[in-house]
């Protein structure tokens, strides 16, 4: 009886209530009916994107896509011992274009999935791009919605994709490897977002990492190629200008207060051997001033601390006369790398690579407005007064030079 | 009287934060950016000002007719046809702006998630969640501001929180560049938006513990200021001059978040921030035009005229504008002149005639 009452009852529902009912329904038709519905299993994951150009001007594009059955091993197809060997988790693709759009359809074509490049962390331009002027790539990249702004940004002295291309060990794939380095700044951590804020900015000038294949001799196995960073890439508004070696760019990574990972050596005075540094900190403060007579010029205060790694003088460490002499020659090094960076950008590249024109921007705004234009020559004649402050804060190990008999050691 | 529902000031302010905002966090940072460079971080304060007024308008004019709303007691200030055209303009207000509204989340969601879905489902379906939402009452739109004005509000902090280590704190600098005139010029968009508070109009004849009213209203113009500051501060101090070259920064903001490699993508975290709150925006638009016409055509009931005005603002949507470029424009200079004039202008000259008048609804002391 109670059934039969029930029945009746949702029956009733139903007949009353059945053009809810089949609106309701009706919606489920609609709800699976995504029209950008993309499953996984359809996208190619681009890991790193490469720009380069052929010798006929033709646009380049290769990207490095994530190959999910090679990087998925896992205990089940791989129950042997040698678990860990992940190459080939990648694989690369190039396509040409007389631009990067058509270039990417061109790409899109020889895949069997969408391209999907929201996982594209590293950008690599090549040198020919580069001098050809990046401006066309950036003004895409921050346009077509995948790309990440977070994306990191380097230039090789080659072709980009002869970085794509190498197969890292100890990551799973180039792109993993660049970002790892880039964040270990060894050059210049630069995004997407950075380098537009770069080229737009006051200066209208950028500064990118170099990266290249180096070739590394094993002693019993054949050569391999591996990524490194090789010092910095200067671009005048969107071309590049020069690139400069690791060396070179130590005094430009520290006047853009970019320095982090570094080693110092140096001789002391009346001493034979040397004494190394390890940086700990660096920062660079400016301070811009525009005299009553019209003089433009910059201070800059340069502070770094820095522990003892290594001292092969024959002198006690520990003494307050050998960290003195220790701190007078590391900042004798210091003033020289960034005198010759600052006359290398004043005189033979004429370009604002360190910002300047930003500060004189912000603590100038009127004498700036009026000066604009005429700042490639303010900059060339620029005086600019370095301070250097050294300080090393610990000595490592040992308080006594290692490896030498102990009447030979001075004790100052 | 047509709503039988009534919403306590808390609501009403949970109602109020999402009108505001949900369209202003992804465009005012890079509209205000554009006149008034990067001092724009304090246009929004100027702006609040603007808010202040339009409370005071709302405020003053429901003291005199505390049972009215502006549909109604525009009849009894300007007399019968006058007060009708004032009414019938603002229904029309209502349908445009609402149209505006939805084309802006229809574009959004366009823009950023799903290029290939037609426009009409995008807005469509959130329409029609939107009428359902009004058809309920007033009460059950105040219960979902809440429910979803919460959500939204603790996503936007997350996002905001997460972008501090990425600051670069001397993008404020210079202080007024180019003088102060272009601060003022840039503090026309944020002004237009707070303007909307003059909605509150139409919804204080239903809030509860009316004593508390003003001092609600007062804190929820500070909240949304206060927003609105932090939105462009952390935009400004992430994206600094180049701020204006991106359609929406705040979504530039929320994909530049990574930490750790694996906290990283949060863009859909701006989406469903936008989503939750233009779903609160329109529904009380929705139910504002709904309640002003059938007021305006003296009928018993708003529910009937729900689904046809849900329908003709999807419509009105297409109307407005024809792609992206025009709405920007649309939210340009002469946007934002025609929303302060039909949110501050015509209710403060209707204040003005009342004080003039002496109008009072009988019942109020």
């Amino acid at each position: 009886m109670n059934v039969w009452k029930t029945g009746l009852k949702t029956g009733r529902i139903l007949v009353e209530k059945g053009g809810l009912i089949t609106l309701i329904l009706s919606l489920l038709l609609v709800l699976p009916g995504c029209w950008d519905r993309k499953e996984i299993n359809d996208l190619a994951i681009v890991l790193a994107a490469g720009v380069d150009m052929t010798p006929s001007g033709a646009v380049e594009l290769s990207a490095q896509i994530f190959i999910p059955r090679a990087a998925g091993g896992g205990p089940q197809g791989n129950t042997g011992g040698s678990g860990g060997n992940v190459t080939g988790a990648t694989l690369l693709r190039k396509a040409t274009g007389k631009d990067i759009d058509e270039a990417i359809i061109e790409l899109q074509r020889k895949l069997s999935r969408y391209l999907f490049w929201g996982h594209s962390e590293v950008i690599v331009f090549g040198k020919a791009v580069a001098d050809k002027g990046i401006r066309p790539y950036l003004d895409f990249f921050l346009r077509y919605l995948q790309f990440r702004e977070h994306a990191y940004v380097y230039v090789t002295p080659g072709r980009a994709i002869s970085v794509l291309d190498l197969q890292p060990l100890l990551e799973r794939s180039t792109s993993e490897e660049l970002r790892e380095m880039g964040n270990m700044k060894l050059g210049m951590l630069v995004t997407l977002k950075r380098l537009t804020q770069m080229i737009e900015g006051d200066s209208q000038s950028a500064v990118l990492t170099v990266v290249d294949p180096v070739s590394w001799r094993q002693v019993n196995k054949p050569a391999q190629m591996t990524t490194a960073i090789q010092g910095v890439a200067v671009f005048d508004k969107d071309k590049l200008a020069s690139m400069l070696d690791s060396r070179e760019a130590i005094g430009l990574l520290l006047l853009r207060n970019e320095l982090e990972t570094m080693n110092f050596s140096f001789g002391l005075q009346d001493t034979e051997g040397v004494v190394a540094v390890h940086l700990i900190r660096a920062n660079a403060r400016f301070t811009p001033k525009i005299t009553p007579f019209g003089e433009w010029r910059m201070e800059v205060d340069i502070q770094v601390s820095g522990d003892l790694i290594q001292n092969t003088t024959n002198t006690n460490n520990m003494s307050n006369d050998f960290i003195r002499k220790a701190k007078e020659a590391w900042k004798l090094q210091l003033v020289e790398s960034v005198e010759s960076s600052l006359a290398n950008a004043q005189k033979r590249l004429q370009i604002d690579v360190f910002d300047f024109a930003v500060l004189f921007r912000k603590h100038y705004p009127r004498e700036w407005a009026k000066n604009k234009q005429q700042w490639d020559t303010i900059f060339r004649e620029l005086p600019v007064d370095v301070t250097v402050r050294t300080e090393i804060t610990r000595v490592g190990k040992s308080g006594l030079p290692q490896g030498m008999p102990a009447d030979k050691i001075r004790k100052k | 009287m047509m709503e039988q529902g009534r919403i306590p000031p808390l609501q009403m302010s949970a109602i109020m934060f999402p009108t505001i905002l949900a369209t202003a966090v992804l465009s005012v940072p890079s509209v205000t950016m554009g006149y008034a460079g990067h001092d724009m971080w304090m246009t929004p304060l100027l702006a609040s000002l603007v808010g202040l007024l339009a409370i005071c308008i709302a405020y003053r004019l429901n003291i005199r007719h505390p049972q009215l709303t502006p549909i109604e007691f525009s009849v009894l200030i300007l007399g019968k046809v006058p007060g009708k055209l004032f009414g019938l303009f603002f229904v029309f207000y209502l349908v445009q702006l609402n149209g505006t509204v939805l084309r802006e989340y229809g574009e959004f969601i366009l823009s950023a998630i799903l290029p290939q879905t037609p426009l009409f489902v995008v807005m469509g379906s959130l329409m029609f969640l939107c009428a359902v939402n009004v058809i309920s009452g007033l009460e059950v739109l105040g219960r979902t501001a809440v429910i979803l004005t919460t959500l939204m509000a603790a996503l936007l902090t997350i996002v905001l929180l997460l972008l501090i280590p990425e600051w670069r704190t001397n993008e404020w600098l210079p202080f007024a560049e180019k003088g102060v005139k272009p601060i003022f010029k840039g503090a026309v968009a944020p002004a237009s938006w707070l303007s909307e508070y003059f909605f509150l109009s139409f919804v204080l004849p239903f809030v509860t513990k009316r004593e508390r009213i003003w001092r609600v209203s007062l804190i929820s113009l500070g909240v949304t200021t206060f927003t609105m500051m932090a939105v462009n501060i952390s935009c400004l101090f992430l994206l600094g001059d180049v701020t204006d070259r991106f359609v929406y920064p705040m979504m530039i903001a929320a994909r530049y978040i990574s930490y750790a490699d694996f906290l990283q993508h949060l863009e859909a975290v701006i989406i469903a921030i936008w989503i939750t709150g233009i779903l609160i925006k329109i529904s009380f638009f929705l139910y504002l035009t709904a309640l002003s016409a059938a007021q305006l055509l003296q009928l018993k009931d708003y529910r009937p005229l729900v689904f046809p005005l849900a329908f003709l603002t999807v419509v009105f949507s297409f109307w407005v504008i024809s792609n992206q470029s025009e709405l920007a424009s649309q939210l340009g200079a002469v946007g934002n002149l025609y929303t302060l004039f039909a949110l501050i202008l015509l209710p403060g000259l209707l204040l003005l005639v009342a004080a003039i008048r002496k109008s009072r609804s009988p019942s109020s002391e």
